[in-house]
């Protein structure tokens, strides 16, 4: 084990981990910088947004109000020291500036030797303006995306188990040819059968309710469409855990069978605990997925106080941007504000998230 | 007498466990026909109709004939081929190398896999907004960056030679969705496998070639299908960075229609027109392509793609 060849081979991988390292230490700076832009954008002013060149670090020029009237802060060079004051009247040659400690003093410099005296300031109010916009309801969208979010993922990791346990653990005819089918019916598009969905869930659920139970009911504009679909399965993720579970052994099932138990007890009591990785896996996935979901809640909603966050981020950029230049700082915030929740769960559970990644192969 | 006994039992015991299996996949088997066949086959029906969501009457083939006269639709399925020959691979090669970089024992690698996974957890509408702000050719950080350099920089999304090409750049962002999976892979080929290797003489290259390459193969082939599914039916970024909404004047698709994908083409011209008998011909014609690639390159791939455990397959 310790020959020279080793030994050569050791020092060559050294370099080769500094080469990988430093490579992927560049490229995560390309990732990382569009969101510092985002964060930086965010506790901007609309005024300084668009400042050249781009500053990362929020900057502006300050000013001071004398006798009730705004004056902004220059930097001005005089005699070779610098000094900050504040313009009273532009001019190229003789620009008229005060001191502000001492109003009185008056000092006249050229306008090119003075620039703008800039400080750091974060625009923390930006947070607070965004939900209260009358036009675009924020807190309402983030109620809405959570409920959303939290029915359709638990309705989506129950069911889904449910018939995983079915198709891993139970014999009966005609058991493979339904789990080809769920394998079958994986890559079809949602945009492939959206129309008729539409038209079951806006004239056809509702006329078969009222024949039936002599109800109206409207069911457009409303989260049944949303999530109702979620408590019946998803072939995918029936994929997935069946997988799963067909690794847990038989032996536990087969113990709990002779102390009596029943199968939707062994599904509830032996096979979730032990699966609960996966599960917390697959249900973060879903989290993210509903949480993002835009398509769906674009098709069947309409009323503004019924958005999720996907669909309301889109019309807040809207809204505002009627009159005058979109308010990027805003649109930025709100659209951090709508990550925040995603991004903590990430942090927070982060190895279940990757690992739900890579089980189901999906890509964010 | 006590044999048939035990036999009859035995069967009741079986026809319970039918009874349990038929059970526990209802759910789903009522989804997949309430949800999935009931509304593909009408969506066939449809099709063949000129139904606008009050009157259908039926009219044959009308509809297709119709989508393969329309220049609109070529162009849609032209932007759409454009973008996803580009961008699988882009993608797939961006994150197989920054994977197998990952892969030589770099320092804290969980840190930098997970900074290379957050844009992937960013919704399509958050993103869609960023990467217009970012872009924005006159007061965007990368225009105002490449302005720093005196590179004379494009309009991007306001520019119709532009815009394709930026999505295609906005796609790399989230790389991190792939590279987090092929990273897996990698960590799964046993190292038994490069000694072996090692001992033969291979190098780097005949290293990755002949080891790293087919051990990771399926994940590699499962991985470029989803992609190119996804890609196919791309809809949300181009929606809210050109559509309704979105503001500064680039329309639907545009400008000029040259980034008008197939999804967005079916959504305007089928679905928000009310001509939903056209809109189901062309979603039709999209789940034919959609099985269509997946069939093919299945088909392809089988030689090249190695399955260690052959009952996988």
């Amino acid at each position: 084990m310790n020959d020279t060849s080793n030994y050569e081979g050791r020092r060559q991988n050294v370099w080769i981990r500094l080469l990988s390292t430093v490579l992927v230490m560049l490229g995560s700076v390309v990732i990382i910088l569009p969101l510092v832009w985002m964060v930086s954008t965010s506790l901007k002013t609309a005024g300084n947004v668009f400042s050249i060149p781009p500053e990362f670090i929020p900057r502006e020029a300050e000013t001071i109000e004398v006798d009730g009237k705004k004056y902004v802060l220059y930097d001005v060079q005089l005699a070779g020291e610098v000094k900050t004051l504040a313009m009273v009247r532009l001019h190229p040659e003789t620009s008229e500036f005060f001191d502000p400690e001492n109003p009185e003093l008056r000092y006249y410099a050229p306008a090119t030797d003075a620039t703008k005296h800039r400080i750091v300031r974060f625009h923390w109010e930006n947070y607070r303006t965004i939900w209260t916009y009358e036009y675009a309801p924020f807190s309402r969208y983030l109620a809405n995306t959570v409920f959303y979010a939290t029915f359709s993922t638990l309705g989506s990791v129950l069911v889904n188990s449910f018939v995983a346990f079915g198709f891993a653990r139970l014999r009966a005819p005609g058991k493979n040819l339904l789990f080809l089918i769920v394998l079958g019916t994986m890559m079809i598009p949602v945009y492939a059968t959206i129309i008729p969905q539409y038209v079951m869930w806006a004239r056809q659920i509702p006329e078969l309710l009222h024949s039936l139970l002599g109800v109206n009911v409207k069911l457009i504009d409303t989260y049944w469409p949303l999530i109702l679909p979620s408590f019946f399965g998803s072939a995918y993720e029936i994929f997935l855990m069946r997988q799963f579970f067909s690794t847990i052994p038989r032996d536990y099932d087969d113990s709990a069978r002779v102390d009596g138990a029943s199968y939707v007890q062994i599904w509830w009591r032996v096979i979730l605990p032990m699966a609960s990785p996966v599960l917390l896996a697959v249900g973060m996935i879903d989290v993210m997925f509903y949480w993002n979901e835009y398509f769906y809640p674009l098709i069947y909603l309409n009323s503004p106080e019924k958005l999720p966050l996907s669909v309301g981020l889109a019309t807040f950029q809207g809204v505002y941007t009627i009159s005058g230049p979109p308010p990027f700082h805003l649109i930025m915030a709100a659209s951090l504000v709508s990550l925040l929740p995603l991004v903590v769960i990430f942090f927070a559970l982060n190895r279940y998230f990757i690992q739900g990644v890579v089980v189901s192969g999906i890509k964010g | 007498m006590k044999i048939k006994n035990v036999s009859r039992r035995r069967r009741s015991l079986a026809l319970r466990e039918y009874a349990a299996f038929y059970g526990f996949v209802a759910p789903w088997l009522i989804g997949l026909l309430v949800f999935t066949l009931y509304p593909l086959l009408a969506s066939l029906y449809y099709s063949l109709t000129d139904f606008n969501g009050v009157e259908m009457n039926f009219i044959g083939l009308e509809n297709y004939v119709k989508m393969f006269s329309q220049p609109l639709f070529y162009q849609s399925l032209w932007v759409t081929v454009r973008y996803a020959v580009v961008v699988v691979p882009l993608n797939m090669v961006a994150a197989l190398a920054l994977a197998l970089l990952m892969n030589q024992q770099i320092p804290l690698l969980s840190f930098w896999r997970t900074l290379y996974f957050l844009p992937s957890i960013i919704s399509g509408v958050a993103s869609a907004m960023l990467w217009r702000w970012i872009l924005n050719p006159d007061m965007g950080l990368l225009n105002s960056l490449l302005m720093l350099v005196n590179i004379e920089s494009p309009r991007w999304f306001w520019d119709e030679r532009w815009a394709l090409p930026a999505y295609w750049l906005m796609s790399l962002w989230s790389v991190g969705g792939s590279l987090v999976i092929y990273l897996a892979g990698l960590q799964g080929v046993p190292t038994a496998l490069y000694e072996a290797a090692e001992l033969d003489g291979a190098n780097a290259w005949q290293r990755l070639t002949r080891v790293t390459l087919p051990m990771i193969s399926p994940v590699l082939l499962f991985s470029f299908i989803t992609n190119l599914i996804s890609s196919f039916q791309i809809f949300t970024q181009v929606f809210v960075i050109s559509g309704q909404g979105s503001g500064g004047g680039i329309s639907l698709g545009g400008p000029n229609n040259s980034t008008l994908m197939y999804v967005l083409y079916l959504i305007s011209n089928g679905i928000r027109s009310n001509r939903l008998g056209y809109g189901s011909a062309l979603s039709w014609v999209l789940f034919l392509i959609i099985m269509a690639l997946t069939m093919l390159f299945l088909r392809l791939s089988q030689r090249l793609v190695y399955y260690e455990d052959e009952s996988v397959r």
